[in-house]
């Protein structure tokens, strides 16, 4: 009885705990939110919103017109040029933001988007710690898993102003958390939450469909494994496919007429997804469909701290050699001898599954990757898992006695570096790069590809130049000064004028060096002669942009 | 039944990768130069290397050979009198 109500009280700790930790870093992003400026395509992911919202409305209320209708001028969902785009995230934010709360201020607009962008990456942070509990059953490397998570520089930058991989991130770590839960117990409950968060997740990109597949297969060798045939398994695996099929054909507007046309050529687009921008990627030009095979590999490493490179690395290299060793040692005859040993195992193969596939999927078919590696952001919190799991494996071998000293300060010294970071580059952590490269970024990388920093960079040009009433600002690299003046007030808004590549006006040229074509070969980009630098925004050892004055 | 699986799957994901670091390797090697061929790169090399070598031509003595220049001077004639006789 005792023992029990001691129990009870610790659950209550914890959950009293969660809650206030919850509250604090809500805070912190409310707080933060406004610090980020604006991203090269959050304007448009918005407007694939719109036009999906559009089409609904035109079905629903035909005889209603909303405001986004009066304010914008919206093609037709069938002839939109993007409308392979998923936009289940899209709607929602606009229905919260400009229906609901009738919020028609532009800068406003994006920055509550940006507060509901993180507010989610949140409640993913906090799925992610009992994913970590249900796999590891311990706390402290749930909240390590959880703390390296929210405190990347890069993740916990996008999670504000990045509308697609990072919801796509946070959808991901339900639907992993639900997969989990239902290859243990394929009850209709949890096929039912996985039917829908892999609907939501394929919505918000095609290539989370591949998950739910992954765990009907797992499901299925575990029979066969048993040697059992469940027909209930078997209900439920169909429970699971008609709520994932059924609740991807409601989230989706654009399946409603014909699902499984548009479902496959969503696919097709976004297997090979039409960028014909360049790529500046370790000192060269490429465009994305002739990358080297290591752009990934080596981006990722480099933008990650290297303790945790090496551990995720281990990690892999473990769960990869055990699955080796197990299926040259399978025995039909001795269920013993399988793919798998004990539940742990299991998850930890599905989780390799889970991270091969898609960098399979990209080498075979050949996808293009650009801006480091965003569009892979989905799989970091499995890999993460992989650290853990190398870290607890370690732990288990070598210094059992030292109880978790060990584990504790290796995910210690991650996450101190990592809030170090945090600090030390806001608000642009999206820079970030570890030691090794910090020195060399600008020659060997793109650094703010979106132009996040274009509105500090302005506000700064004013701050310098009260006394102009006008300022003509040039841009000499692939970034739209213009959506970045938008989120200016207006009475700084009002004194900006951008020419753009009409040099020969401006007063001042803005660069953040990234260039849709090689600069060698195309001179839209190069920086007249009577123009010298003026100023520089550097984090770090890392040019972020600057500024040139006329002479 | 499951070994059968195993081994499809473990064959089928071999093929794949096969077929990706040969064949595909080739087509993808040949996508790239014919890219490369057609590119602004390259027209812009081939336009550089045009212009250097028409400026070291016109630095030199002579850019023809004596035979050459008769054989040219023979050819253009031979064109000139077969285009003014085209009219009649």
């Amino acid at each position: 009885m005792i023992l029990k109500s001691q129990n009870k009280f610790i659950f209550l700790q914890e959950k009293i705990f969660i809650i206030l930790f919850f509250a604090a870093l809500l805070a912190a992003g409310y707080i933060l939110h406004k610090d980020y400026g604006i991203s090269l395509d959050e304007e448009s992911t918005r407007f694939h919103g719109i036009v999906s919202l559009n089409y609904i409305c035109e079905i629903f209320f035909p005889n209603q017109k909303f405001e986004f209708q009066i304010n914008n001028s919206i093609p037709k969902l069938l002839q939109y040029e993007f409308n392979e785009y998923g936009v289940f995230f899209e709607i929602l934010l606009i229905a919260i933001i400009e229906i609901l709360f009738e919020n028609k201020n532009f800068t406003e607009i994006f920055y509550n988007r940006h507060f509901l962008n993180h507010f989610l990456f949140l409640i993913s942070v906090f799925c992610f710690y009992f994913l970590c509990k249900d796999i590891f059953k311990n706390k402290l490397y749930s909240f390590f898993g959880s703390a390296i998570l929210y405190t990347s520089p890069r993740i916990f930058a996008q999670s504000f102003y990045n509308d697609k991989d990072l919801v796509f991130l946070s959808f991901f770590v339900f639907l992993i958390f639900f997969s989990i839960k239902f290859i243990k117990k394929p009850l209709y409950y949890n096929a039912f939450f996985l039917g829908l968060f892999s609907a939501i997740t394929s919505n918000i990109r095609i290539i989370g469909i591949y998950v739910v597949f992954l765990v009907i297969f797992f499901v299925i060798i575990q029979m066969l494994i048993e040697k059992k045939f469940d027909f209930k398994k078997i209900k439920s695996i169909i429970v699971l496919l008609f709520f994932n099929f059924i609740c991807l054909y409601i989230f989706w507007p654009l399946l409603w007429e014909a699902p499984l046309e548009n479902i496959i050529n969503s696919i097709k687009t976004f297997s090979k997804y039409p960028w014909e921008a360049t790529v500046y990627y370790l000192g060269n030009f490429y465009k994305p469909e002739f990358l080297p095979w290591h752009y990934f590999l080596i981006y990722f490493f480099a933008t990650n701290p290297i303790l945790l490179s090496a551990i995720i690395f281990g990690g892999f290299l473990q769960v990869f050699m055990r699955f080796v060793k197990r299926f040259i040692n399978i025995d039909p005859n001795n269920h013993h001898k399988d793919i798998w040993k004990g539940e742990k195992e299991k998850i930890f193969l599905f989780i390799l599954a889970i991270i091969i596939t898609p960098i399979f999927l990209v080498y075979f078919f050949n996808s293009r990757l650009f801006n480091g590696w965003r569009h892979l952001y989905f799989l970091f919190p499995c890999l993460i898992l992989f650290g853990i799991y190398f870290i607890d494996k370690i732990y288990l071998s070598f210094f059992k006695k030292k109880k978790m000293i060990f584990a504790i300060s290796i995910l210690s010294i991650i996450t101190i570096n990592n809030l170090y970071n945090l600090v030390r580059l806001h608000p642009f952590q999206y820079i970030y790069f570890n030691s090794i490269f910090e020195k060399n970024v600008n020659q060997l990388f793109e650094v703010d590809y979106w132009g996040v920093s274009n509105k500090s960079a302005l506000e700064n040009i004013i701050n310098d130049n009260m006394e102009k009433n006008k300022i003509i600002i040039g841009v000499a690299s692939f970034t739209n000064l213009d959506l970045s003046k938008e989120m200016l007030p207006d009475n700084l808004k009002n004194k900006i004028y951008i020419s753009g590549q009409n040099y020969e006006k401006a007063d001042f040229i803005f660069t953040n060096n990234i260039y849709e074509v090689n600069p060698m070969f195309d001179d839209k980009y190069t920086i007249p002669k009577n123009f010298v630098k003026y100023k520089s925004l550097k984090k770090g050892k890392i040019l972020i942009n600057e500024f040139y004055k006329k002479k | 039944m499951k070994i059968f699986i195993y081994k499809s799957l473990f064959i089928f994901f071999l093929i794949l990768i096969v077929f990706k670091l040969t064949i595909g390797k080739l087509i993808s090697n040949y996508e790239e130069k014919f890219d490369y061929i057609l590119s602004k790169e390259n027209i812009y090399q081939v336009k550089s290397k045009l212009r250097k070598e028409i400026k070291s031509g016109v630095e030199k003595d002579r850019i023809l050979s004596s035979e050459d220049a008769l054989l040219i001077n023979k050819f253009l004639n031979k064109l000139k009198t077969e285009i003014s006789d085209a009219d009649k």
